[in-house]
């Protein structure tokens, strides 16, 4: 297996680039707003500033456009920029870049979810549980036997999509090399029961995810 | 008897100052019922362990609370402004059609009751979340869902009816000199508002119409894999985005007015935030992708939509740096309404901020159905446009009360409100991980979701003081003079609260920005033209200039009234609650309905309702077209709208069929053919019919009418004929989708065929008993005709010949 970068290390990269320019722009702005309030407060109602119209009256002529235009085309090009920018790592987490490892069936149903292993692992399938190897790229396909539901595991950041009916949307991770719990939600409000469609992906080494294989072949 | 004369004052007024009251009492009303689940949701997520709101209740709640904060609180709050200060604001005495305003405002009320009549039903209130995902919102609801989707359809035509009054208002009604570039940033917005209304309602209504067909007659445009999640997706989408900026849009504007008041300084860039918002109005049609972006769809076309969607942040954030530069170089006076757009402005920096992470496809993956996006749009929806808001009303109250208020109660508002925002909303940005809608949840969201709750009792103790501040100065506050804040603007020129009439003498806006309001009989002497200049020029100035909005001299003034509104709007309140309860009740319904529609035409045949037009007016470039005529445009154009909305369902599904039958199969192409040239007949005898009007030979245009008449019946014949026998050999509205859209789409564009013989056979009766129907209305139901023929000729190879 070549080597692969998980998904959520790209959105992570990606979201801190967003949050440091949120932040230096939101901030700038919201400095200057602060700045003009203070410099520019007075107690006395009855001193207008140079193009006020006057009580009662009505402006006659549009104030101009100063420098802030050239300060809008530089947000307006890194808003865009970012933007853009961001499309090779979308490509990247949304067209599977190689053959995965294993590719796990997953049906959303009111109220759980149920995942289904391919055929030569045994082709059976879990409830509301889905037990993988570390280090392994695996694949979901996701559909809906009923109604609208998403499918997302938060903890991979991105790993998310809708289930629906009649569609199967995939989406791959790349388990880590330890072994953990990681809660899977669904994230499309689906019912009375919604806040309980709650599913585990416990990521075991190969040597249990063997013996967990064996233990089902054997049932 | 004094009360009885009070209560039949509000309940048949068609005066804009009182229908502006009575929408933002209903919307407040309304804002303290979602106000109210609010606190119990949060309550129950502060305690997830605890059963204190759970499962279908939950649900009800957080999707009742969302429908009522955005459709009947936030947008109706804005319409009751723009009612009372519209006309006040650009010189009018009146919205263009008084009575279909009122009618738009009780459309408004039965919708609400409707919607919240749902608790009251088998199964609850609608339970879905406020999207109404389908296909669970066929397959796992009550009859809530039922009445949510009435609701909705209501709110589509009081919106519609609304927005005809408010675009004819702005382009026909202005006083003289008050040309676009002089009218407030407030209007401007509501401007672009019900724009966006108009065009992003009837895909809602389509969608709401095939819930209640999914839910009553069986079909499945929502439950099938053709239709289905995505078909209501775009329908719900193509409105729901817009929407968002529907309501943005009044309370920026109304925000830059705010500022550059306190500010003392005209709003910066005025004419570039103007482009912007249109712009925006333009791009809120391209964007609404952006909430589908893991359904599936071609990645190619979701980066196009992640382009658009950062393109529309840019308008704004040129809106938003105007209002900061107002303040440069201003004398800024801290008075109570400018904080609150202040602190506005703060939310909806960040608000907007996160907005442009989730443009990003990579980005929202993550983001999708979290609380993070429920931070966002709360920030936005609380924390700019409900304080914008807000502080729009502490502005205007004194205007429309007459009373000041206790500023520094007020100032203590935004404090709590400011710390509630942050309280209730920050910390979900944290909860980016934890689903919306989850009543219950892992321990480790526990303290973030009791400090936002903890946000929300603040924010309620906030809204509470603001009832109280309100109350007290209702009771005991100080008489307002007419412009407390030394405002510009013509509604600051006249007495606080404004004369019934709004204004004595015709307001003129001179060259100079100066106000003057002059007897008519002044203006007609002097010219309008002259007046505007005269304000240098003492040779030109009239004499009787009215001071303080010419309060005193004698206007004389047409009081209208009339009580067909309430009563439309209580028969469809009626029909709505028979179409769950059954069919007693929906009969009595329609019997009221009928009666409603019978007055109306009595009113109008003997002239009862007498409008004021205005003599003198600035309507550029609009001066060419009469207020019915335009009116009727932007109407006919919101039906275009929903046909086309309904020919995009139509092909929508199709494109995703496997099978699909031609039309010839099921349907005699000859009969459409016969079908198609009755029609056009009909059309043609009614443009002949025009034809004589205008040359005033009536009983010849009347004669003509009636085939169109005899056309339209026998149109409807042939299509009773061609239904019969589709049920006589088993196929029904319940059959398979090409069938459930051939008695869809056909049966709307049948009950059109009816209203309009019903329009038409009210013409020939005014026209025989020796009335005039004016030369327009006879124009405007030609076109009525023409739209109804159009249609037909798309409908006719959709069926019958592909």
């Amino acid at each position: 297996m070549a080597e692969l970068v998980p998904p959520q290390e790209y959105w992570w990269m990606l979201f801190n680039y967003y949050l440091i320019a949120a932040v230096i722009l939101a901030g700038g702005v919201t400095m200057l707003l602060v700045y003009f309030l203070l410099r520019y407060k007075t107690s006395n109602e009855d001193e207008y500033g140079e193009d006020y119209p006057g009580p009662g009256r009505l402006p006659t002529r549009y104030a101009k456009i100063g420098p802030t235009r050239y300060l809008l085309v530089v947000t307006g090009i890194i808003v865009l920029g970012l933007t853009v920018a961001t499309f090779p790592y979308t490509e990247y987490v949304e067209l599977t870049p190689q053959a995965p490892d294993m590719t796990i069936w997953v049906t959303a149903y009111t109220f759980g979810w149920r995942f289904q292993y391919p055929d030569e692992m045994g082709g059976f399938t879990t409830i509301n549980e889905v037990i993988v190897p570390t280090g392994t790229m695996v694949e979901f396909k996701v559909t809906s036997q009923d109604v609208f539901h998403a499918f997302g595991i938060p903890e991979f950041k991105g790993a998310k999509v809708d289930a629906i009916p009649g569609i199967v949307n995939s989406l791959w991770i790349i388990t880590p090399d330890e072994p953990g719990e990681y809660d899977i939600f669904c994230y499309e409000l689906c019912g009375v029961g919604h806040s309980l469609m709650v599913a585990k992906l416990k990521v075991v080494t190969p040597d249990e995810f063997q013996r967990f294989l064996e233990e089902k072949a054997g049932r | 008897m004094a009360t009885w004369s009070w209560v039949k004052r509000w309940l048949t007024t068609t005066n804009h100052k009182d229908i502006g009251i009575l929408y933002m009492v209903t919307s407040i009303y309304f804002f303290l019922v979602a106000g109210v689940l609010a606190m119990l949701f949060r309550t129950q997520l502060a305690f997830p362990e605890k059963e204190i709101l759970i499962g279908s209740e939950f649900n009800q709640a957080v999707t009742i609370h969302g429908l009522l904060m955005l459709l009947w609180f936030m947008s109706p709050f804005e319409v009751g402004l723009a009612n009372y200060l519209i006309p006040l604001q650009i010189g009018a005495r009146d919205l263009a059609f008084p009575r279909l305003n009122a009618l738009s405002y009780w459309l408004y009320l039965a919708s609400g009751l409707v919607l919240i009549a749902g608790f009251f039903v088998p199964g609850g209130a609608a339970d879905m979340g406020w999207t109404l995902y389908a296909p669970q919102n066929v397959l796992l609801t009550g009859d809530g869902t039922i009445l949510a989707a009435v609701a909705i359809i209501l709110i589509t035509a009081s919106v519609t009816v609304g927005t005809v009054n408010f675009v004819v208002t702005i382009a026909k009604m202005r006083a003289p000199g008050m040309t676009w570039s002089k009218i407030p940033m407030f209007t401007w917005g509501v401007l672009f508002s019900v724009l966006m209304m108009w065009l992003a309602f009837p895909p809602l209504a389509v969608g709401a119409l095939a819930l209640i067909l999914d839910k009553m007659l069986g079909t499945t445009f929502l439950t099938s894999l053709e239709g289905g999640a995505l078909l209501w997706d775009h329908l719900f989408w193509f409105f729901g985005h817009p929407e968002v900026y529907v309501l943005l849009l009044p309370a920026l504007g109304a925000m830059a007015d705010i500022v550059s008041v306190f500010a003392r300084r005209q709003l910066y860039a005025r004419r570039f935030v103007i482009i912007s918002l249109f712009v925006a109005t333009a791009l809120s049609y391209l964007v609404w992708m952006h909430h589908m972006f893991i359904t599936g769809t071609s990645l190619t076309v979701r980066k196009i939509f992640s382009v658009t969607t950062a393109l529309i942040s840019i308008p704004f954030e040129l809106a938003t740096l105007a209002l900061i530069m107002t303040l440069y170089k201003g004398r800024v006076v801290y008075r109570a309404p400018l904080l609150y757009v202040i602190a506005g402005i703060l939310f909806f920096i960040i608000g907007g901020s996160t907005g442009v992470f989730q443009a990003a496809i990579i980005l929202d993956r993550a983001f999708r159905g979290t609380y993070w996006v429920v931070a966002h749009f709360h920030y936005i929806m609380v924390g700019a446009v409900l304080l914008g808001l807000l502080g729009a009303l502490y502005f205007w109250w004194p205007k429309i009360t007459g009373r000041l208020y206790n500023e520094k109660l007020a100032k203590i508002q935004l404090l709590l409100l400011g710390v509630g925002v942050t309280a209730t909303y920050l910390p979900q940005f944290l909860l980016m991980d934890m689903p919306r809608r989850y009543y219950t949840y892992p321990e480790e969201w526990l303290g973030l979701n009791r400090i936002s709750t903890l946000g929300a009792f603040i924010l309620l103790a906030a809204f509470l003081l603001g009832l109280y501040i309100l109350i007290d100065s209702l009771v005991r506050g100080k008489p307002a003079p007419p412009n407390p804040w030394k405002a510009w603007g013509l509604e600051w020129a006249v007495p606080s609260p404004p004369p019934r009439h709004n204004y004595d003498g015709q307001p003129v806006v001179r060259e100079d920005g100066s106000i003057v309001f002059v007897p008519e009989h002044e203006l007609e002497r002097i010219g309008v033209e002259n007046v505007m200049k005269s304000s240098g020029n003492p040779e030109l100035a009239p004499k009787g200039v009215l001071p303080n909005g010419g309060a005193g001299v004698k206007h004389v003034h047409h009081e209208h009234w009339s009580m067909t509104p309430m009563l439309v709007g209580l028969s469809t309140l009626v029909m709505g609650l028979g179409l769950v309860a059954g069919k007693p009740v929906l009969l009595l319904g329609l019997a009221i309905l009928a009666a409603a529609i019978a007055k109306w035409a009595i009113d109008d045949y003997r002239e009862r309702f007498h409008e004021d037009e205005p003599r003198f007016r600035e309507d550029w470039p609009f001066s060419g077209t009469n207020k019915l005529r335009l009116g009727m445009w932007t109407f006919i154009s919101s039906e275009v709208f929903l046909f086309g909305s309904l020919i995009s369902v139509y092909l929508f599904i199709r494109s995703r069929s496997l099978a699909w039958p031609p039309g010839y199969e099921h349907h005699d192409p000859y009969i459409g053919l016969l079908n198609t040239i009755i029609l056009f007949t009909g059309t043609l005898f009614y443009s002949l019919a025009y034809l004589y009007a205008k040359h005033g030979k009536m009983i010849k245009s009347a004669a003509l009418m009636l085939g169109t008449i005899a056309t339209g019946g026998l149109f409807l014949g042939v299509k009773a004929f061609e239904w019969w026998g589709l049920f006589t050999q088993g196929y029904g509205i319940n059959s398979s989708l090409p069938f459930q859209l051939y008695f869809v789409l056909t049966g709307i564009h049948a009950l059109h065929v009816i209203a309009g013989l019903i329009a038409t056979i009210y013409m020939v009766a005014k026209i025989l008993s020796g009335r005039r129907p004016s030369l327009t209305s006879i124009l405007m139901l030609g076109i009525y005709w023409g739209i109804v023929e159009i249609v037909w000729t798309f409908l006719f190879p959709m069926f019958y010949l592909m």
